[in-house]
Order: structure tokens, then C-alpha cells, then sequence
């Protein structure tokens, strides 16, 4: 952990550990959220940015990877209303509408587009159980939410991912 | 336990986040049901896929000195707000010299006076001295054709009209 004062007073050195330490973990919450590479990484430097310059304001006794996924989260719903829509929602195929068997995605575009029905909240979540390998406890306290609320949220959007699968990528699930 | 509701805890039963007394149910029943083992296999599949998508993405950030260009964006936005606030700072400087500069112009035209070096001396002689001199300015006069002849007319406060006899 980095002590949070001489990251209030602007030691470089400091924010360097701090970014080392956290980038990882950004990174797969921005694209979590944004599911595009180059936007998360844009978004993940603008956090940082952010972050540092409002370092003076940092609470001590807070947790400063909350505030910092806070911040990343501004970042990215700002950006996703920008471009108003996700890794080409219109890729996705629409509810009633069977993806055409001839054109086969590869599992990862499978699951890509099956992240993409999710809401920004359930992506992050999945984001951080899934590269971070964090608990529910862990991922409740960077996102304020309750152990068993993360579980739910966590749940739900596995369940619906696994239905979509099923539903229009049935030779993945076979 | 019905298998709809053991397939709805495979997802966390599969990333151990299940708390104990659901995980051993759920093992149990897996032990004896196929299809819930099928299921079981699918969200592992998932999930599997889910930890190397976020691996790639995730590690394409330490590629990136992220820190190294954060810190070179700020020290720029700090340098064009130096930069800018030297500017800023000449012009105030530049607003306030044209300021005074006005100001001194401005008091100089309310506090003017009619010229009383000459004036006095010219008019030592005239009756009409008192009458419109300026008390205050008392400089040394100098005196020029104090001995010639003159007239002095007073056209306003401080303004003399001086005609001269030859």
C-alpha cells in the first residue's frame, strides 16, 4: 500500500508505486465498462490525471482505490456518452433475430458480445472478479456495495450471459 | 435443491465466492446430477474465456508508461498555466502603467492652471493683480517686460487677455 500523505504532497515517486500497483486493475474496469482497448486505455490516463490532480483532496483514511475507481467510472460514462453506445451495439444482434450460422465469431467476440448486454456496474464486477480475482468483500468496499449485493449483481449478469450464449451462439455452448 | 436453483449458484459456486453452507449443497448435488455437471462445464467455459479476455486487455495497459504520461501532462498543463499566468500578469502590469498614466493626465487637465510665471511678471503693474491672480503658486516670477506698458484685460478666472504698448 502507498502512503497516502506523500501521495498528498506530490511525490512523483509515490504515484509511480501507486500506478504500478493499480494500473492492472483499472485497466480491466475500463474495459469492463467501455469494452473497447484503446478507449479503456484513454480512460484509465485521464483517471490518473484526474487523480493526481486532485491529490491535495486525497482522505487519508479513505480508501484510495475506491475514490480512484470512482473517478475511472466518471471517465468512462462521460466517454460511453459521448460515443453513446458500446463496442458498435449495433453489432449486436437484436432480441428475436438468430445469428446467422454462417458467420462465426470466435469464442473471445462471443463473450465480448455477451458482456455487452450487461450494465456498466455488472461489467465492472465481472471485470474484477475475473482478471483481479477479487472476493465480493473486496469488490464491495471499491465500489461501496455489500458483499452479498456484489454477489447478486455478479449472479445475474453471469446468469444472463450464459442465456444469451445459449440462445444465440448455441455451438459455443455445445 | 431443485436444478434451476443449483445452476443459478454455479457461477459463484464455480468462482468460490458461495458461502459454505451452498457450496457443499451444490457440490453434492453435482456428484449426482449430469445435467447440472453439463451446466457446470458451460459456466466454466465462460468464465475461462472471461479470465483471458481480461488478461489481454489488462496487460496491454503495463505496455504503456501510464505513469510517465501522466505526470508529463500535468507538468505541460503546468507550464501553460505558468506561462499563462505570466501573461496575464504582464498585461495587468501594461493596464496599470496606462492607468496612471491616464489618471496623472486627467488630474493635470482639472488642476491646470493659467500659465502665472509670465503673467505675473507682465501684469506686476496692473491694476487688476489681485483680482485674479492665483493666490497659491508663488514661483519665482520671471519677469519680462515688466517695464513695458501693458494693458490687462481678464477674459475668465485665471485667463488674461495682455496687450502691449510699444
Amino acid at each position: 500500500m502507498v502512503d497516502t500523505e506523500r501521495l498528498k504532497q506530490g511525490n512523483e515517486e509515490t504515484f509511480r508505486e501507486f500506478v504500478s500497483e493499480t494500473e492492472r486493475l483499472l485497466m480491466s474496469v475500463s474495459f469492463g465498462i467501455l469494452l473497447n482497448s484503446e478507449d479503456a486505455r484513454d480512460a484509465v490516463q485521464e483517471a490518473y490525471l484526474r487523480f493526481w490532480r486532485s491529490r491535495e483532496r486525497l482522505d487519508s483514511n479513505g480508501y484510495i482505490q475506491a475514490y480512484l475507481v470512482q473517478i475511472l467510472r466518471n471517465v468512462c460514462f462521460t466517454m460511453l456518452k459521448k460515443r453513446a453506445n458500446t463496442l458498435g451495439m449495433d453489432e449486436i444482434p437484436e432480441p428475436g433475430k438468430k445469428e446467422n450460422p454462417s458467420s462465426r465469431l470466435g469464442e473471445k467476440e462471443v463473450i465480448s458480445r455477451a458482456m455487452a448486454i450487461l450494465k456498466e456496474k455488472e461489467r465492472m464486477i465481472v471485470a474484477m472478479i475475473h482478471y483481479e480475482n477479487l472476493d465480493s468483500t473486496e469488490v464491495g468496499m471499491i465500489l461501496g456495495l455489500s458483499a452479498s449485493t456484489v454477489r447478486s449483481h455478479y449472479q445475474s449478469a453471469r446468469t444472463r450471459m450464459k442465456n444469451y450464449i445459449i440462445r444465440y451462439f448455441p455451438e459455443f455452448a455445445r | 435443491m431443485k436444478c434451476k436453483e443449483i445452476q443459478e449458484f454455479l457461477p459463484l459456486f464455480q468462482k468460490g465466492l458461495l458461502d459454505p453452507e451452498l457450496t457443499k449443497l451444490t457440490s453434492d448435488h453435482l456428484t449426482s446430477c449430469e445435467l447440472c455437471r453439463e451446466a457446470l462445464t458451460l459456466e466454466k467455459r465462460v468464465s475461462d474465456r472471461l479470465d483471458t479476455l481480461f488478461r489481454e486487455k489488462a496487460e496491454g495497459a503495463s505496455s504503456v508508461d501510464i505513469a510517465e504520461m501522466v505526470l508529463k501532462r500535468s507538468h505541460g498543463e503546468q507550464f501553460s498555466i505558468n506561462h499563462e499566468r505570466k501573461r496575464l500578469k504582464l498585461v495587468y502590469r501594461f493596464g496599470a502603467a496606462a492607468a496612471t498614466v491616464v489618471l496623472v493626465l486627467w488630474l493635470s487637465f482639472l488642476f491646470r492652471q493659467v500659465n502665472p510665471v509670465i503673467e505675473i511678471g507682465m501684469i506686476q503693474e496692473a491694476p487688476v493683480r489681485t483680482a485674479f491672480l492665483p493666490e497659491s503658486p508663488v514661483r519665482t516670477p520671471k519677469v519680462r517686460d515688466v517695464q513695458r506698458k501693458s494693458t490687462v484685460t481678464r477674459l475668465k478666472e485665471n485667463v488674461v487677455w495682455i496687450s502691449y504698448t510699444n
